[in-house]
């Protein structure tokens, strides 16, 4: 029998995937969507590519608060469970 | 005012017996028509000018021409310099309006970024101090 913790913390866990792939597939199409007008501009595909690991490396680890989230979030989850 | 006197004869009125010209405005006045000598020194002149104009014309197209070229190509090289300058002050202000959009993207999706760790961060407490709850020892 699965505990009550277990599946609300697989419950969050799921919906945190589920909303972030949402918003790596809409963040994705709207980078398609530069890269197309940024191809009319003479800014080549490459480029563009960096910019953008750049922009979500600046986003989420590169950020100092973000980075300290992440690792409370991962300490929390990898908090092993009294029972 | 009955006994005015009528007009009468070539004396009266000189200018009406005068020939009319086959060319002559009807509403020009009489008295300034170029006749006699004057008329045939105006045609003479005009004849002169018509010939002169007739003989350079070509002549004076050709130096239009050329001081119409000349004058472009020294202007040329200075409204192609313009538009490249033009063209480079475009094409800096778009790359400034594109980083702009870009960095006003990144600090978009940093808040983002953040308000979804504090959310999952809030909530995983939250479940903790539920599971502490629920799983602590029952006082006897």
């Amino acid at each position: 029998m699965i505990g009550p913790y277990v599946y609300i913390r697989t419950v969050t866990l799921s919906l945190g995937v589920l909303w972030s792939s949402f918003t790596i597939v809409r963040v994705l199409r709207s980078a398609n969507e530069w890269q197309t007008k940024l191809v009319e501009l003479g800014l080549g595909e490459r480029w563009w590519r960096r910019r953008f690991a750049v922009a979500c490396l600046r986003a989420t680890v590169l950020d100092p608060l973000n980075l300290l989230l992440l690792w409370v979030l991962i300490a929390l989850w990898t908090l092993p469970l009294p029972h | 005012m009955e006994d005015e006197p009528e007009l009468e004869g070539p004396a009266d009125a000189p200018e009406l017996a005068a020939p009319a010209a086959p060319e002559s405005d009807p509403e020009e006045p009489v008295g300034r028509r170029p006749r006699g000598i004057a008329r045939w020194i105006e045609q003479r002149a005009h004849r002169a000018v018509s010939q002169a104009y007739q003989t350079h014309a070509a002549d004076l197209e050709e130096r239009a021409h050329r001081a119409i070229h000349s004058l472009y190509e020294k202007s040329a090289d200075d409204i192609e310099e313009r538009a490249v300058r033009a063209m480079r002050r475009a094409i800096e202000a778009e790359a400034h309006r594109i980083e702009q959009a870009i960095e006003h993207g990144i600090a978009i999706k940093k808040r983002e970024v953040r308000l979804s760790l504090i959310v999952l961060v809030v909530s995983s407490l939250v479940y903790l101090v539920l599971h502490w709850l629920t799983s602590r020892p029952i006082a006897p």
